[in-house]
């Protein structure tokens, strides 16, 4: 029956979830996610040397029985071969040329001996191999070698023998030149022309092209052939590496100095022909015939020099005059031009030289075509050129009005020229007077518009200079005439420009004595213009000069500040507004009106002020503003606005006293303001700074009432609670935080916080039993692992565990005794709950108490195998009875106490993860006692056989 | 197990402690007998079997810990074992299995020392020993003895008693699928392929939580990838080798296996997925550098003949980054200041794992070190010397302490010299035989700390030996790559030329 009795104690086993995740990351399955682009491509410029070299590499490097040593080896006695075959074939060549070198070389440097040794050999290798392939080679050193002794005839004859013999030889081409220069010695012109024909009849790619095309045009001149030698020279002008400047002549710099002397000398050529040919109608001629459109300014350019240069001044003339003609928007035309009229100059041709002097300013003045045409480089350039022009025509025609007034020819004349110039010359200095004088030209005329303008130009758009002052006042005086004469319809306008015109004089002029004149005007007509910036300006100068000039009147001062006062506060100046507005008061304003409309200015200026003083950071100075509104003006609208305003500074301030009496007085002196709401939000702070934590209370819980949206409602209420609590109003913090637990949709964090508090207060008020009610609240809470914080996971946690405790202690309080069955069963229900609680609290996973649980559940399975053996023995066993009773006890005892050991070398194998907390040590000074030996070398498995790889 | 003359030296060390821990507290200072066991095992659980070992003895030699004599003796017994002194490991565990223990503790007891000679391969003695094992022994433990016995009846050349004893095993529990995957490595190499394949790809197939198993698993999946790979059927090589974790141990290898796969498979664009993930890496491990070699090679069955010619000629010249490297190293072994910090660091942080150390040791010396540290050799060469220099760390500690003691003692008698007619106490005659005790542990201390000098000394050349050797078996490899590198790339431009004209 005792060993029924036992057997009946049921063996729990605690399954203790390690808490493993899945280490498992991602396999190399993953990689086929990966896509790879290979593009299909070949090796090309690979030479033999680089292959060469790579397997020399390989066999410098690699041990000799490597499996692809032998292969290597092989390959590259393969590419040797073939190397050094390639290099056989080409040293016979180079044998042969080195043995024809050094002959012609040795001919050189020994002088004329050698030659005739050298044309020894060579006759005698002609001799020898007459039907030699090679012969031409041979011919044409041989026909060098008479050259360079003297014997032309002989070397022609070689020469001749060679292009005869053959046509295909290398040597053709250049034996075909050196005909050409012998016949031209021996001014055989016709046979030259023929021989430098035959070159340029193969191709220009030969290195004799150019120089045959340039002989081949002598050759022609020669025989006065004189059109086709200007062709031949023209053609001779295109192989040389020309290229043009930005004024679209002969870039000579680009040149070498044998192409500059061989340029110089085409053209040369070039003249002489048209020279020979007939002059400038010969060159005009031939260029309708041909056009040579690029090289027709070089041509007359150097045309013309070359007529100055001989005294013919009027071919010359003509010679410039032409090529402008022809060319006119040709970018060097203007230059030619001038050229034409200093030869004109230079032979006192007088009336061509106006008249070259006028068609230069209409061909390129700057309301010709050709001057827009122009970059600003070439119109600097073509000022220069039209500047003495242009004062010649000018003063030219202003000296002829002057001897004739009454002549509108005249008039006009000068008129035009010194627009003209000032067009020409804008912003210069020269210009300005030439300005001046037209502005008089035109009001001694009457025709004061134009003279108006041409004073404010010659004022202003230039640098000072020495009619400015006058131009300037001149303009005044001439807009004042226009103002006073003007229909009603042109008047605004006028005004306008009269106000500008006296603005830029006082402006530029401060210190003249008609200056002061002009400001009284210009601060009426500002005023009058609703001009209210510049109205200021002025105004604040008529205020000045009020302190200096005592016949200003008193009234255009008040209007002054009024004006001050108006424009300030427009700018958010506040400070000058308000300080404009108290001088206007002070000065004394009569109309009742305006007397009530600057007061309220005033009390906006003082509110703006400070509230400026606000928004740089001066709060105290801005609160001490606001109140002094009420001041100002204490019934106001404004008045309540700067109130609030003052509360909410003092708050910023952290001035809360302030703050509660400006918030109180608001509340009582206007008790409908739509401010009020706003009231009772800053007192709830003001309150709660202060201490007086009950009044802030009241004040949230208002706010929460008043909100429309329930979450405001719920944390002012989370917040009242809070503040009940800090006021020691226990009861009523208890009531606040129930009514927050059980009447708001609370997320669980926010529910378990608030339930913590409750267990909190009860603590405090020592109501064990509601707070144990709270505890099981707490613990009961369900949630998902991923859906919780760890504060959260702490606070319930913290429940389970003491509830769990408390479970413990009931269970350990049941001892054991007969009958056992009934105590074992009561026992073995408040182990089970016990354990189950414990179990909760391990897996809500929290580090603290896990090791906590597991410490304590440990405890529990070793309390039970202690109280087996402890549990009372049935009385009347005899000694062996009670032997095997004790024996059998221990057996069952057994398994508790190793599953206590279990759990706890679990809490200190924690230690590895390094997890050292005060359970951890108990779990070890636990060991100690129950089992200290128990503990072996935990070793990492490692497999003994080496596995295939 | 620690060589003769170390293992004598340090047995002689451990048993000084006890002396110097008594010369350096403060001998009135009460200790709990609880905190000096907390602290026994809290080295214990960071596997710090020395600092366990000088507390326990300490604790036992000034009685400030449990007074247990065979509990005592048994955990002494384990830490010698764990120590590495198998000899003195023995004599404990023995004197408890044959003293006047319970009968708990003489299962333990036996069930250490079965595991002492297993770890000796003294399989008579095993044998003797596990039957001698009763029933008080935790289940755990049971698991590991079924496995011990296991691999010695494989060792023995006896696996159908192995597929009886895994039989009875646990199927959940880790030994069992160790002893599964020795079994099936066993069948490999014997003519049962079949029943191995069949044992280590159900490895390779199950689930697993831990770091340990995940790495048997991928260890079973390499061992059968590279099979398959060997019978030519890489359809089945690739699909194991897809299941190894991208960031495990074997990654590396199981990439170049699966390139390889795929190249059985002509899938050569496949293949270079794997291949150039591994070309990346660090070009110091071997199967890195066969990796640049391989997508070379697949670039040139792709056709993409440019792009496989710069990778040979990038290949090449990494291969002679590092062959200088290693070149470098052979010749500097000797004042190689990157190994002793090495051996600094493993000494200094005992608890650190292999994998730990090598996240520390991002340079390439940290590589190659770390390669040696996973040889089974190397590490007992390391350890033996890293236990001689915790060692040596501790003598110069007690000597200072000895020091600091002789200080104080000095400054006393100075004082009693002031106080001149004060006569002779009792007090002063102790400190006379204190003192007396001081020098003749500095004594001890000096000879022991001369020998240790010699004992590291001699220890260091081996380590560099050692180091010498592993990198010339590396460079043997590394040249093999050079050469082949070199001549594909040869033979890839002589190829392109030869088209060419």
């Amino acid at each position: 029956m005792n060993k029924l009795l036992i057997l009946f104690i049921v063996y729990f086993v605690l399954i203790v979830n390690s808490g493993c995740v899945s280490k498992r990351g991602a396999t190399l399955k993953n990689l086929n996610d990966r896509n790879l682009t290979i593009e299909k491509n070949e090796l090309d410029n690979v030479s033999e040397s680089e292959v060469m070299a790579s397997y020399h590499a390989y066999l410098g490097d690699a041990p000799a029985n490597h499996p692809m040593y032998t292969n290597a080896l092989n390959r590259l006695a393969d590419l040797e071969m073939k190397a050094g075959d390639d290099k056989l074939l080409s040293g016979q060549d180079e044998i042969f040329q080195q043995a024809l070198q050094a002959a012609t070389r040795n001919a050189t440097e020994q002088g004329q001996q050698n030659y005739e040794n050298a044309i020894e050999l060579y006759t005698g290798l002609l001799n020898a191999n007459p039907n030699s392939p090679r012969n031409d080679w041979v011919l044409y050193q041989l026909a060098s070698a008479y050259e360079k002794i003297g014997k032309l005839e002989l070397g022609l004859k070689a020469l001749e023998r060679l292009v005869s013999q053959y046509p295909s030889s290398e040597y053709y081409l250049e034996a075909q030149f050196r005909l050409g220069d012998i016949y031209f010695l021996l001014q055989d012109f016709m046979l030259a022309e023929k021989a430098f024909k035959s070159v340029l009849a193969l191709g220009k790619n030969s290195v004799y092209y150019n120089k045959s095309v340039y002989k081949y045009g002598w050759s022609l001149f020669k025989q006065e052939h004189y059109d086709q030698a200007m062709d031949a020279f023209f053609v001779s002008l295109q192989t040389l590496n020309i290229v043009y400047d930005l004024q679209e002549k002969i870039d000579t710099r680009a040149l070498s100095r044998v192409e500059k002397d061989m340029l110089d000398d085409i053209f040369r050529a070039i003249n002489l022909c048209i020279s020979y040919g007939g002059g400038v109608r010969y060159a005009t001629r031939y260029f309708d015939k041909h056009s040579k459109q690029p090289f027709e300014y070089e041509v007359f350019k150097r045309l013309g020099d070359y007529f100055i240069e001989h005294k013919r001044i009027k071919d010359a003339a003509d010679s410039y005059g032409v090529f402008v003609e022809r060319q006119p928007f040709h970018p060097m035309a203007p230059s030619l031009q001038v050229a034409r009229i200093n030869a004109y100059d230079s032979a006192r041709f007088g009336k061509s030289a106006l008249l070259a002097r006028e068609e230069f300013v209409t061909r390129f003045g700057v309301e010709s075509a050709f001057w827009q045409r122009q970059n600003s480089a070439t119109k600097a350039i073509l000022r220069g050129q039209a500047k003495s022009i242009l004062n010649d025509l000018s003063e030219y025609y202003h000296a002829r009005l002057q001897r004739n007034r009454n002549n509108i020819k005249n008039f006009d004349n000068a008129v035009y020229w010194y627009t003209q110039y000032i067009k020409t010359f804008p912003g210069e200095l020269s210009s300005a007077k030439k300005q001046f004088l037209l502005g008089e030209l035109y009001s001694e005329k009457r025709k004061f518009r134009l003279s108006a303008d041409a004073y404010l130009k010659a004022a202003y758009d230039y640098p000072p200079h020495a009619y400015s002052q006058e131009a300037a006042y001149a303009a005044v005086e001439t807009y004042q005439k226009l103002f006073k004469q003007a229909a009603m319809s042109e008047k605004a306008l006028l005004r306008e420009q009269l106000v500008a015109a006296s603005i830029k004089f006082v402006d530029a002029y401060p210190e003249d004595k008609r200056t002061l004149a002009v400001h009284v005007r210009l601060v009426e007509e500002l005023f009058s213009m609703k001009r209210y910036d510049d109205a200021l300006k002025h105004a604040n100068l008529v205020v000045t000069a009020q302190k200096s000039h005592r016949k200003i009147k008193n009234k255009h001062v008040l209007a002054a500040y009024i004006v001050i006062g108006h424009i300030a506060f427009d700018r958010q100046d506040y400070l000058q507004a308000q300080s404009a507005y108290q001088q206007a008061l002070s000065l004394g304003v009569r109309n009742a009106k305006l007397k009530k409309l600057v007061k309220q200015r005033l009390a906006a200026s003082t509110y703006k002020y400070a509230e400026a003083m606000s928004q740089q950071g001066d709060l105290l100075a801005a609160a001490e503003g606001f109140i002094q509104v009420t001041q100002v003006s204490p019934k106001s609208n404004i008045s309540a606005q700067a109130q609030y305003d003052a509360a909410a500074l003092y708050i910023k301030l952290e001035k809360w006293q302030q703050a509660i009496n400006v918030l109180e007085h608001f509340r009582k002196t206007y008790p409908n303001h739509k401010l009020q709401s706003g009231v009772t939000d800053k007192l709830a702070v003001c309150y709660e700074k202060n201490g007086q934590y009950a009044r802030a209370a009241t004040e949230i819980l208002k706010i929460g009432k008043r909100s429309s949206d329930p979450n405001v409602f719920k944390r002012a209420v989370l917040q009242a609670a809070a503040l009940y609590e800090k006021s020691k109003n226990l009861k009523l913090a208890v009531k606040t935080y129930k009514f927050y637990v059980r009447n708001f949709k609370l997320a669980l964090e926010e529910s378990l916080e608030g339930k913590q508090k409750l267990v909190d207060l009860y603590a405090q008020m020592g109501q064990q039993r509601k707070r144990q009610f709270w505890l099981k609240k707490i613990a009961a809470s369900k949630f998902k692992d991923n859906q919780i914080s760890d504060r959260g996971k702490y606070i319930i946690a913290s429940a389970a565990i003491e509830l769990a405790d408390e479970k413990e202690k009931y269970y350990e309080k049941v001892a054991l005794k007969l009958p056992l069955k009934k105590s074992l069963k009561k026992k073995q229900k408040l182990m089970k709950s016990a354990l189950h609680a414990y179990e909760k609290v391990s897996a809500i996973g929290v580090q603290e108490f896990t090791t906590a649980a597991t410490y304590k559940i440990a405890d529990i399975y070793q309390h039970l195998g202690s109280a087996i053996m402890k549990s009372q023995r049935p009385a009347k066993l005899t000694s062996e009875e009670r032997e095997e009773y004790d024996l059998l006890l221990e057996e069952q005892a057994y398994p508790f106490e190793e599953k206590a050991i279990a759990l706890h070398e679990l809490n200190v194998n924690r230690i590895v993860d390094g997890v050292y907390d005060n359970w951890v040590q108990k779990s070890i000074s636990r060991l100690a006692i129950i089992q200290p030996a128990r503990y072996g070398k935990e070793e990492v498995l490692e497999e003994m056989y080496v596995a295939l790889d | 197990m620690k060589s003769g003359y170390i293992a004598i030296v340090l047995t002689l060390l451990i048993g000084l402690l006890p002396l110097s821990v008594v010369a350096s507290d403060n001998p009135s200072a009460p200790s709990e007998d609880i905190v000096r066991y907390q602290e026994v095992f809290f080295h214990f659980y960071r596997k710090d079997a020395f600092n366990a070992l000088v507390n326990l003895t300490a604790g036992i030699e000034k009685k400030n810990i449990i007074d247990n004599r065979w509990s005592n003796e048994l955990l002494l017994g384990n830490l010698y074992s764990m120590y590495e002194l198998p000899e003195q490991a023995e004599t404990r565990l023995l004197s408890v299995a044959n003293g006047n223990a319970s009968d708990r503790q003489k299962d333990l007891a036996w069930f250490y020392l079965a595991k002492a000679y297993f770890e000796q391969k003294r399989y008579r003695e095993f044998f003797v020993t596990i039957e001698k094992i009763g029933k008080y022994i935790p289940p755990a433990l049971v698991q590991e003895k079924y496995y011990m016995t296991g691999i010695v009846y494989l060792e023995k050349k006896q696996p159908e008693n192995t597929k009886d004893i895994l039989d009875e095993m646990d199927v959940d529990n880790d030994h069992y699928h160790y002893l599964a995957f020795n079994l099936g490595a066993a069948y490999f190499t014997s003519s049962e392929v079949e029943k191995g394949e069949k044992l280590i790809r159900k490895i390779g197939e199950d689930q697993y939580d831990s770091e340990d198993m995940l790495s048997l698993r991928d260890k079973s999946n390499i061992v059968l990838g590279y099979y398959y790979l060997r019978e030519v059927k890489p359809d089945e090589a690739v699909a194991v080798l897809e299941n190894v974790r991208l960031d495990g141990p074997f990654s590396n290898k199981a990439l170049l296996g699966l390139g390889w796969a795929y190249s059985q498979l002509n899938k050569f664009r496949k293949a270079l997925v794997p291949w150039l993930t591994l070309a990346k890496k660090s070009a110091l491990d071997v199967t890195v550098q066969e990796a640049k070699l391989a997508s070379a090679f697949a670039y040139r069955q792709l056709g993409a003949e440019r792009k496989a010619m710069l990778s040979y000629k990038k290949s090449i010249d990494e291969y002679e980054s590092v062959k200088k490297y290693y070149q470098h190293e052979i010749s500097n072994a000797f004042n190689h200041n990157i190994f002793s910090s090495l051996i600094n660091r493993k000494r200094n942080d005992d608890f650190a794992t292999t994998q730990a150390l090598k996240q520390s040791l991002k340079t390439r010396e940290g590589e190659v070190l770390f390669d040696l540290l996973s040889e089974e050799k190397f590490q007992q060469l390391f350890n033996d010397y890293r236990d001689l220099r915790q060692l040596q760390d501790k003598l110069a500690q007690w000597r200072y302490e000895i020091e600091r003691m002789h200080i104080t003692l000095d400054a006393q008698q100075s004082e009693s010299v002031v106080s001149k007619y004060q006569t002779t106490s009792r007090s002063d005659k102790s400190k006379e035989a204190y003192r007396e005790l001081l020098l003749t542990l500095n004594d001890t201390v000096e000879l022991q700390n001369d020998r240790l000098e010699i004992l590291l000394t001699l220890q260091e050349e081996k380590i560099r030996d050692e180091y010498v050797r592993a990198l010339n078996r590396k460079q043997q490899y590394l040249i093999a790559y050079l050469s082949q590198a070199r001549f594909a790339l040869a033979e890839i431009l002589d190829k392109a030329r030869q088209k060419n004209e």
